[in-house]
């Protein structure tokens, strides 16, 4: 498993390094652009000094020729690298004064100098015109806008580096942060992989960003694989346990046949015992096997846009005669043009089996109650009986797999119908409900979502 | 009527084809999709019987080659998974009908009956039944046992119906539900068991000679002993 976190460890570090050369990047991008506009400032503040100077000079010039060019140079030392150059309309040379070999070569003509100056801020160059059709030139080490730019040059590398360091730190600060979920996370799933937790949670930030999404969804998706094989264990529990009965009896019935002690009838006998007693299992497996799947919504529905009544009709047909012969009325309060969409097969099984189970727990003399009617945006199919009623503190567990209360052991029936019922009516996305009372009856509710009416 | 049977499990194979000779059809059984397809082919089968899950080439490959070549014999699907969508699947390759296993053999014997009935459109349109001295008549829903008129309710006349035209064929409960009540899944209940006793108290509890009989675990038949 090291290499996995070799490979956050990388992501992290990636992360990070592309965060510093970000930052990097946009300083310097900063850096230059601040750069160019001081330096074009200064140039321009320089330049107007320069021309000032000049202006000096040409007035000194104008006034006392070379003598005063060079008594002023002399004595006003705008700065101490500083050189004056006269030339004639040919550009030729006719009179120079220079502190330096560098303020020669920046007061010269940029055709005479040959190569550029070196590139920096501080020389100031202005020429102008004088009498006899002459150029004075002028070039100068503008020293405050070189110490200026020292200076700022010295801040930027500062900051620069106190900005280095802290993007790093900033940077490792917030992708370890960052990523605390997503390393929360994998060694989450490394642990469920290895030991097969499935109880094993993330702790989740209030917050909606997509990793806390991603911790909510883990979890979600930990709570409701946790649940299904926590259906399926049981189902195989419950296979394993109560398929048992009717097996024994399956092979006990056989063997007594093989061992040929009765006669030909009581061996037919026997056979057909095996083969009723196999159809109910089967019957048992048939419906466990929908109720895992409605559970787990693996249940495909075949939906259309129904006819509640219809389908809750042709149930209360099915059952009308068996009720009567076992003197039990069954009264229909069926609203039409109650639209439902759902799987009719399914839904016809719900129905069956409510209608089922209220007639069978109905004693002669009694009557059910069947009404389908529309309520708000739901369709309701209600069935009461005046059975035995059930229990409260046996209510809640009527839907569970296999519940039969003890009252009800001696009758036929599976006991898996109301899961079945259940886990049918929640895949399509509605509602069961139970109000009861020992010794009055039952009503069993089954809400399901209406399709709104057609014109 | 010559049945082909393709089927890869020895046991099953070989209790439907027994079962099918017992009935009087000539089974020819296949153990693999391609050997299936090939006798299914050949002129003069009535009927093929095709489990779904088969070694080599599947039974809806079979099915569909069989379909896709303009070859019209009935076809009886066999079928470990009662999902829905093998039902689905199986009829829309071409099927004509479906069975899940376990499977009621009385059921099988029964569908192949009906859809043999229907190749040979041998319809069973007859408007007065009679077995015995048992009459029923389609138009004016009238039901006689020797001279007396028996009064039946719309189900008791429908199953009575069903089991004259089936007549000395076991009709399974399965069947009963979806043809007397339209239901095609079985609601665990006993209400066949309920309309035939009843049924059976209107036609026979009076006559010595008893036509409804119920053969235990496997179904009902209408039939002269």
């Amino acid at each position: 498993m090291g290499h996995r976190s070799r490979a956050w460890r990388s992501l992290s570090a990636r992360l990070a390094l592309w965060y510093v050369v970000v930052t990097v990047v946009s300083f310097l991008l900063a850096a230059t652009v601040f750069a160019a506009r001081v330096r074009e400032s200064l140039e321009l503040a320089g330049n107007r000094s320069a021309s000032g100077v000049l202006e000096r000079y040409r007035q000194a010039f104008e006034a006392g020729g070379t003598t005063a060019l060079r008594s002023l140079f002399d004595c006003s030392p705008a700065s101490p690298q500083r050189a004056l150059r006269l030339t004639d309309e040919k550009d030729v040379e006719l009179f120079e004064l220079a502190s330096d070999d560098g303020s020669r070569r920046a007061a010269a003509s940029p055709e005479e100098r040959g190569k550029p100056l070196p590139p920096s801020p501080e020389w100031r160059v202005a020429r102008t015109a004088v009498s006899q059709q002459r150029t004075l030139s002028i070039a100068f080490r503008d020293e405050g806008s070189d110490e200026l730019w020292r200076r700022l040059r010295g801040t930027s590398i500062a900051i620069f580096g106190f900005g280095l360091a802290f993007a790093i730190l900033g940077a490792m600060f917030i992708t370890r942060r960052t990523l605390r979920p997503v390393t929360a996370l994998v060694s989450a799933t490394r642990r469920v992989v290895e030991s097969g937790d499935l109880a094993l949670r993330v702790d989740t930030r209030a917050s909606t960003d997509e990793l806390s999404q991603l911790s909510r969804l883990f979890n979600h998706m930990q709570s409701k694989n946790e649940e299904l094989v926590k259906a399926m264990r049981e189902s195989l529990d419950y296979v394993a346990h109560d398929l048992r009965t009717p097996l024994t009896r399956l092979r006990a019935g056989a063997e007594l046949a093989l061992r040929g002690a009765g006669s030909a009838e009581e061996s037919r006998e026997a056979l057909a015992d095996i083969v009723e007693e196999t159809d109910r299992v089967l019957g048992m497996l048939t419906t466990l096997t929908d109720i895992v799947e409605a559970e787990a919504g693996a249940m495909r529905l075949d939906r259309h846009d129904e006819d509640l009544g219809q389908i809750v009709r042709e149930a209360v047909e099915l059952y009308d005669f068996v009720a009567s012969e076992g003197g039990v009325a069954i009264v229909t309060h069926i609203d039409s043009g109650v639209s439902v969409h759902v799987d009719r097969r399914r839904i016809s099984q719900v129905a069956a089996n409510l209608v089922d189970n209220a007639v069978k727990y109905t004693p002669t003399g009694g009557r059910v109650e069947v009404s389908v009617v529309a309520d708000g945006g739901w369709g309701v199919l209600r069935i009461s009986d005046t059975g035995i009623g059930i229990a409260p503190e046996d209510q809640p567990r009527v839907w569970d797999r296999l519940f039969r209360a003890d009252r009800s052991r001696g009758e036929r029936g599976l006991g898996l119908g109301l899961s079945l019922v259940r886990a049918v009516v929640a895949v399509h996305g509605g509602l069961v409900r139970l109000e009861s009372e020992l010794g009055s009856g039952t009503t069993f509710e089954v809400h399901l979502a209406r399709t709104p009416a057609r014109e | 009527m010559h049945v082909v049977l393709i089927e890869d499990d020895q046991k099953i194979g070989a209790f439907v084809s027994q079962g099918l000779r017992e009935e009087g059809h000539v089974v020819t059984w296949a153990r693999n999709g391609d050997e299936g397809l090939e006798l299914a082919e050949r002129p003069g089968v009535d009927l093929a019987v095709v489990d779904l899950m088969l070694p080599g080439r599947d039974g809806l490959s079979v099915i569909r080659a069989l379909r896709d070549a303009k070859n019209s014999v009935p076809i009886i699907v066999l079928s470990a998974r009662a999902a829905v969508d093998d039902r689905v699947l199986g009829l829309e390759a071409g099927a004509d009908d479906y069975l899940t296993k376990p499977f009621s053999f009385a059921e099988l014997i029964a569908r192949v009956g009906a859809l043999m009935r229907r190749a040979s459109s041998d319809s069973i349109s007859a408007l007065r039944l009679q077995v015995a001295d048992l009459t029923l008549d389609i138009v004016s829903r009238r039901v006689r046992r020797g001279d007396r008129d028996i009064e039946l309710q719309a189900k008791e006349f429908t199953l009575l119906e069903y089991l004259m035209r089936n007549q000395g064929r076991v009709l399974s409960k399965t069947m009963i539900l979806s043809h007397v009540w339209d239901y095609h899944f079985d609601p665990q209940t006993n209400v066949v068991d309920v309309l035939v006793s009843r049924l059976r108290s209107k036609i026979d509890r009076d006559f010595p000679q008893k036509l409804i009989h119920t053969l235990r675990g496997v179904g009902y038949v209408l039939r002269v002993d």
